[in-house]
């Protein structure tokens, strides 16, 4: 009897807490994989690209059919489009395996993406995990152009930013860390800028917001200068003139590097320490020396250090001239180091970046010179 | 009811044997009337009439022939002295010869396979031990075989169970109890166990269930087993059979106790521990690395036969989010057109895989395969094709029903495919949350079970952490120092101390 009690009891814990109403067969649900938002005459445009399971492998049309569909709907919020969807498509959204949201730059510049991250971060059913990246056009236009060696639209351009470590030219920047950096003193985070070029769709380096509020863009080099300093290159290559003038002839492929920055405040004003040690091999060689002479491979590192300088101190520049925004996060570093700098806004904390002292030292080592150690044709 | 019956029929009166032959006979072919296996040979021995009884088929004629009736017809040698006494010490080359004047006794006797002679003048009856039927030969185990190791099984016959055992143990140490149960057919039982080893509290509880057993047939020794495990509504079983000497040895040199049946090629071990049921013979051939490899292998197989449906049936209507994107969608496109709920096509085809497994049982052998295979094939892909089941659902069924197959032996089936069931309907109702609550409730279910006296989860619940070594691992023999702890207290010390192939 007691037994029987206890399993009653047992089941209607079991039935008050979940049951049969939350399910949901597959059948009559689709999932949203990536959402494009634009706003126009004070409406929201939602485009939603999202799976379609009725178009099998292999269909008719030779290749097969694409296996997502995208739709589109209008309302006055985000959620309120979202929902109106349901006036356009047969099946419920899921939106938790949404990983990718597209904002026109424009929206982002005139009205900041703070109700894109509202709508993303307050549902449960929704990921901090997904990227945003910002588009010029259409926003919507990124889904429409069928993808290039992946099913969906969405996930090439999600791959490609989680290839960002392979180049450095790229910037691997989920909802949740975006959102931890502008929270920081600097107020100032950046996304992806996504281009389309015919068929190809493009990562152009970055839109920097500050204040959730879009300010500026960086080209996909001036993006590395800023990664530089951030420590945040960790592969790629970097081409530069073999005897330190002239054209860019010869490229290194980067190793392996060590990165330390040491912010640091005195009576005239502030300065960063960034120390930066490279190993790199030789993947192309340019010059006509034998390199297996120590002056010419001593050049050749020299001319190495200076390129990477140069991107730097241009990432620099544009950053303390044009842009006035502390995309490198020194504010943070400032923070950590000076705590009473944690209390300075946004707008403080420009002006004392601006004021800012770079000091460079850069060490590059070429330790592999490959498969020959001279010019092809080494006379 | 049973108890009165039972003391109406001790009290029963047989007649006692007198020494007048034609009495003698009149009582036992009183008793014995309507027996028609039973043989009244008359035999003239030394010009005294005598009369040899024998049951038809239990004796082994040639001993007869050569060494009973050829003497008693060879009178020279039982003229001298006294016939009774020459006959049982000097003229019959039998065995095992006794003498016995009780009626009960006698016809218990005949009718097990004894001979017996009755002679004219005499109060008391020669028992021959003659014993000897057709049975089935030492064969290879079937339910649980292993590549390397001992190819013995038990048989139908208990005298070849307790030599299997007994060659194993050439020492006073096995101590073989008899007993007989049974009111309508008795039935010889006996339990084996090793006298310095086992704890006498075990030896005395497994004789108190037994002896308290009341019931009129034993066909198997799985009657047995039902009525003396621990917990009769439990779904598993709290005592294991076996059908390898070679495990009831091991067994005995933890501390437990083996009962064998007669008609049974099985016996039954107990204590028993739910980890039993996960061990096979061959992880203690095979070298260790790999015997704990195949361990793990199991353990896994037992988390996929119990939860694999279940857990795909929470998934795919529940917890959409759990899994990667390009999985999802994967298994979204297969769902696609199927007109039933991920529940009820789990139930179903996991229905579907019980009634090929049933069939194929019950079929006979040479029909069984090709039936298993044709069904299999024909349904899994017919369901397919005509859009009645998702492929990933044939997937998970037949994985599962792969999996519940490596289970080394008898026994741990059956409760694993109910619970199954059970698992996929808790998932359906409430999702992970549902597999959850159940699994705890199972874990309960199993850490309050015991087997006799054994907690049913030791090592793990209570956590005996010498004891680990056989069931985290397979560990090398010179390093499981120890016996089980809760069950040879007495004499835990397995292998002497120090020794390792190494440090000799």
């Amino acid at each position: 009897m007691k037994k029987l009690v206890i399993i009653y009891l047992s089941l209607a814990l079991v039935f008050s807490s979940a049951g049969c109403w939350s399910r949901t067969e597959l059948d009559k649900i689709t999932f949203v994989l990536g959402v494009a938002i634009d706003r126009e005459q004070e409406l929201y445009h939602i485009t939603v690209l999202s799976t379609d399971p009725t178009k099998k492998e292999g269909g008719e049309q030779g290749g097969g059919a694409a296996k997502y569909t995208i739709s589109s709907a209008k309302g006055k919020s985000i959620f309120d489009a979202a929902r109106n969807l349901t006036l356009v498509i047969p099946r419920r959204n899921y939106w938790a395996h949404c990983k990718l949201i597209v904002v026109n730059a424009d929206y982002a510049k005139e009205k900041g993406i703070k109700e894109v991250l509202d709508f993303f971060t307050r549902d449960h059913s929704r990921r901090r995990t997904a990227y945003l990246v910002v588009t010029p056009g259409k926003s919507d236009d990124i889904f429409r152009t069928p993808a290039v060696l992946d099913e969906f639209p969405s996930r090439e351009i999600m791959e490609i930013i989680q290839q960002a470590k392979a180049s450095g030219k790229n910037i691997d920047m989920p909802l949740y860390k975006f959102i931890a950096e502008s929270q920081g003193i600097t107020g100032t985070s950046m996304f992806t800028y996504v281009t389309r070029k015919g068929k190809d769709k493009q990562a152009e380096g970055a839109a920097i917001f500050r204040d959730l509020k879009m300010i500026g863009l960086i080209n996909p080099t001036e993006l590395r200068g800023v990664n530089w300093l951030k420590g945040n290159v960790r592969k790629g290559v970097v081409v530069f003139p073999a005897r330190g003038e002239g054209q860019d002839d010869t490229t290194v492929e980067l190793q392996k590097v060590s990165h330390k920055l040491e912010p640091l405040l005195t009576e005239e004003g502030g300065r960063v320490q960034v120390k930066i040690k490279v190993t790199g091999m030789l993947v192309e060689y340019g010059g006509n020396e034998k390199i297996i002479k120590e002056e010419a491979l001593k050049e050749m590192e020299e001319s190495f250090s200076n390129q990477i300088k140069k991107e730097i101190l241009q990432a620099w520049s544009i950053a303390q001239t044009d842009l006035k925004a502390d995309v490198f996060l020194l504010g943070d570093k400032f923070g950590n180091k000076y705590h009473y700098l944690l209390e300075t806004t946004p707008e403080q904390w420009l002006e004392i970046f601006q004021n800012l002292e770079l000091e460079l030292e850069i060490e590059t080592k070429i330790t592999s010179l490959g498969m020959h150690r001279e010019p092809v044709l080494g006379r | 009811m049973f108890k009165k019956q039972k003391e109406a029929e001790g009290k029963k009166e047989y007649p006692r044997v007198s020494k007048n032959l034609d009495a003698n006979l009149k009582i036992f072919k009183g008793q014995l009337n309507n027996c028609s296996d039973v043989i009244f040979k008359p035999l003239i021995i030394s010009d005294k009439q005598a009369y040899l009884l024998y049951c038809e088929g239990l004796i082994d004629t040639k001993v007869l022939n050569e060494n009973i009736l050829q003497v008693c017809f060879a009178d020279c040698e039982l003229k001298k002295g006294e016939l009774l006494t020459r006959l049982k010490y000097r003229c019959l080359a039998v065995g095992d010869v006794s003498c016995t004047s009780q009626v009960k006794e006698c016809i218990e006797s005949v009718l097990s396979g004894q001979a017996l002679l009755l002679l004219e003048g005499y109060d008391e009856i020669l028992k021959l031990e003659i014993r000897g039927w057709d049975k089935r030969s030492i064969e290879a185990p079937t339910t649980s075989p292993s590549v390397k190791g001992p190819q013995e099984s038990f048989i139908e016959t208990l005298q070849v169970n307790v030599a299997l055992l007994r060659r194993r143990f050439i020492t006073s140490d096995l101590k073989i109890l008899n007993f007989t149960l049974g009111e309508r057919a008795p039935t010889y039982i006996k339990i084996c166990y090793l006298e310095s080893l086992a704890n006498p509290k075990l030896i005395e509880e497994v004789v108190r269930r037994i002896k308290s057993v009341n019931i009129d047939a034993l066909l198997d020794v799985s009657y047995l087993e039902e009525l003396i495990e621990d917990e009769p509504y439990s779904l598993f079983r709290t005592v294991k059979t076996v059908e390898r000497p070679d495990t009831a040895a091991a067994s005995l040199l933890e501390g437990r106790v083996v009962i064998l049946q007669d008609n049974t090629p099985f016996a039954l071990i107990a204590p028993t521990t739910f980890h039993q049921f996960l061990q096979s013979v061959g992880d203690y051939y095979d070298r260790y690395y790999f015997g704990t490899l195949i361990r793990y292998l199991r353990y896994a197989a037992l988390f996929l036969a119990l939860y694999l449906p279940s857990i795909y049936v929470a998934v795919t209507t529940f917890h959409m989010e759990m899994l990667p994107t390009s999985f999802m969608i994967s298994l979204q496109a297969q769902r696609e057109g199927v007109p039933f709920p991920a529940l009820l096509e789990a139930i179903v085809m996991g229905f579907a895989f019980e009634v090929l497994r049933e069939a194929g049982l019950r079929l006979p052998r040479a029909v069984g395969q090709a039936v298993s295979i044709v069904g299999a094939l024909i349904i899994g892909d017919a369901a397919v094709t005509a859009g009645l089941a998702s492929p990933a659902m044939i997937i998970v069924t037949a994985l599962t029903a792969i999996s519940a197959f490596t289970f080394p032996v008898l026994g741990l089936n059956e409760p694993i495919t109910i619970l199954r069931f059970l698992l996929v309907l808790a998932s359906g109702f409430a999702g992970l949350w549902g597999i959850l609550i159940f699994t705890l409730f199972l874990i309960g279910h199993l850490a309050s079970l015991r087997s006799f006296g054994i907690p049913y989860l030791n090592p793990l619940a209570p956590f005996v952490i010498e004891d680990l070594d056989d069931m985290l691992v397979r560990a090398p023999l010179w390093q499981n120092k120890k016996r089980p702890l809760l069950l040879a207290k007495r004499n835990l010390v397995r292998i002497g101390k120090r020794y390792s192939p190494y440090k000799r």
